[in-house]
């Protein structure tokens, strides 16, 4: 038992070189997501019917696939059409484009929530629609964007571990590659737990000082 | 706008990763690039060393050799078995070798080198079990675990379930030989069926002995995409390789490596 605990701390420092792929995985896809999902949002509200249709058909294709199934169309797939793809681009492009579909959801929400008086208040104000948006609807959606941001975030780091079937090594395929020659299955795969959730809760952390950063000073969500 | 400006210098960075990543994945430098598909989760064929950093094993030892003498550098991809030889279709590798069973149905789809190794398939059980096997039906009595898409699966279907000698729920498909061996050890499963080399890797790093064999005869090959220009240098440097004294080196120094 003791020789497990002292094992677990043994497989640390290449598991922690794991942790930094993982955390850029998680970081470039989110950002890819966001890059993608933030215009899909103006579509899916703001666009005219068929930008509308295009949004909406986005969103429920990528929610609906499972993330190994688009990583292994994109990595073994795509290739047929002759488009190459590399093994690291691929896993940020399958994360990046379902969390993209997400985000929309997360950011849509945001935006909806707001009332249309404010939007009617800036209008009468001389603002133009466009002004009305990003001074006013903008600023108050991101802040209230946050919290689902933060979940989206964490799902993607969770999904991270994937990138080992296309040879990755994050944590998990760090750990893998330690129990192929060392075993101690148990002390290795709680190692890696243990470092996965000490990452959500890290950034768990650092969203929940952002949103409380950012938090609107005396903002009511509903008049009741 | 708080928000947009404390994003701006993430994205710039973030830009910066993509198109980094991008260019990494073009054969950038001089030198010609020789790029090995293997799965290194198969000792004593290949494996990670301890520190994580190198590929270790025989096929990766080989794969050395024939890099060295084309004049190549050589880069190792490392990914599942059973997405290996969708890899070589995919442009993805030069050649793949992980202890790659020739076998007519692979050859449909890839193309091989001349054999360098010769195995069969060893049936693993733990050390503390008393399961004896004798023939292939004491064998389709128990719970038998495999790798997907390797010959010693194959060879179970083909000789025990598909003839009906064996229920197919007792037959476990593991995507890997991690989760096999896992499962033998924790008693999922009653053995294993695992080629006898790496059985014999297996016996030397966990408690788990060998308790039959079966003589198939296999030859290991290394894989290349069809037409590929590379098999006939290969061949040529394989056949050196395996005159040499250094072969016998290259075997003997894993017999010998202790993995703990």
């Amino acid at each position: 038992m003791s020789q497990s605990v002292f094992f677990m701390f043994a497989t640390l420092p290449l598991l922690l070189q794991g942790a930094v792929v993982a955390i850029l995985i998680t970081v470039l896809s989110i950002t890819l997501g966001f890059i993608v999902g933030v215009p899909i949002t103006f579509l899916r509200i703001y666009g005219n019917k068929l930008g509308r249709g295009f949004a909406y058909a986005y969103e429920w294709v990528l929610k609906g696939l499972p993330v190994l199934v688009t990583l292994f169309i994109l990595y073994l797939g795509f290739p047929k059409l002759g488009i190459q793809i590399g093994s690291f681009a691929a896993i940020v492009i399958g994360l990046g484009l379902r969390s993209s579909a997400y985000q929309a959801q997360i950011y849509r929400g945001a935006v909806l929530s707001i009332s249309t008086e404010q939007t009617e208040a800036g209008l009468s104000l001389g603002l133009s629609r466009f002004r009305t948006f990003f001074t006013i609807i903008l600023p108050q959606a991101f802040r209230l964007s946050l919290p689902g941001f933060t979940n989206e975030f964490t799902i993607v780091l969770k999904d991270s571990p994937l990138a080992y079937a296309v040879g990755i090594v994050e944590i998990l395929k760090q750990g893998r590659d330690i129990t192929t020659t060392r075993g101690h299955t148990f002390a290795v795969y709680l190692a890696c737990s243990i470092l996965y959730f000490a990452l959500f809760q890290l950034f768990y952390f650092l969203f929940q000082q952002l949103n409380k950063k950012f938090a609107i000073p005396g903002f009511i969500f509903s008049k009741q | 706008m708080k928000t947009l400006s404390a994003i701006r210098p993430l994205l710039l960075l973030v830009a910066l990763f993509v198109s980094l990543s991008f260019i990494s994945c073009g054969n950038s430098g001089g030198q010609k690039v020789l790029r090995v598909g293997t799965n290194a989760e198969y000792p004593p064929f290949e494996y990670k060393s301890a520190d994580g950093k190198d590929f270790q094993g025989i096929d990766m030892d080989i794969a050395r050799e024939i890099a060295d003498k084309l004049g190549y550098k050589l880069e190792i991809n490392d990914v599942q078995f059973d997405s290996l030889i969708p890899s070589l279709m995919a442009g993805k590798f030069d050649m793949a070798m992980a202890a790659i069973t020739i076998t007519p149905d692979r050859q449909k789809q890839v193309d091989f080198s001349d054999p360098y190794y010769t195995s069969n398939q060893a049936i693993l059980a733990k050390n503390a079990s008393t399961i004896q096997v004798n023939s292939l039906d004491d064998l389709a009595k128990l719970m038998v675990g495999c790798q997907n898409g390797t010959t010693g699966q194959i060879y179970m279907d083909d000789n025990l379930v598909k003839p009906g000698k064996m229920k197919s729920d007792n037959l476990i498909k593991f995507p890997t030989n991690i989760e096999a061996i896992a499962a033998l050890n924790n008693g999922t499963i009653d053995a294993l069926i695992i080629d006898d080399p790496v059985a014999a890797g297996y016996q030397k790093m966990q408690p788990v002995k060998k308790i039959y064999v079966i003589q198939t005869n296999e030859n290991y090959g290394i894989a290349f995409p069809k037409g590929s220009k590379l098999i006939g240098k290969v061949n040529g440097i394989l056949k050196d390789l395996m005159s040499s004294d250094k072969f016998n080196d290259l075997l003997h120094k894993q017999d010998s490596t202790k993995m703990q």
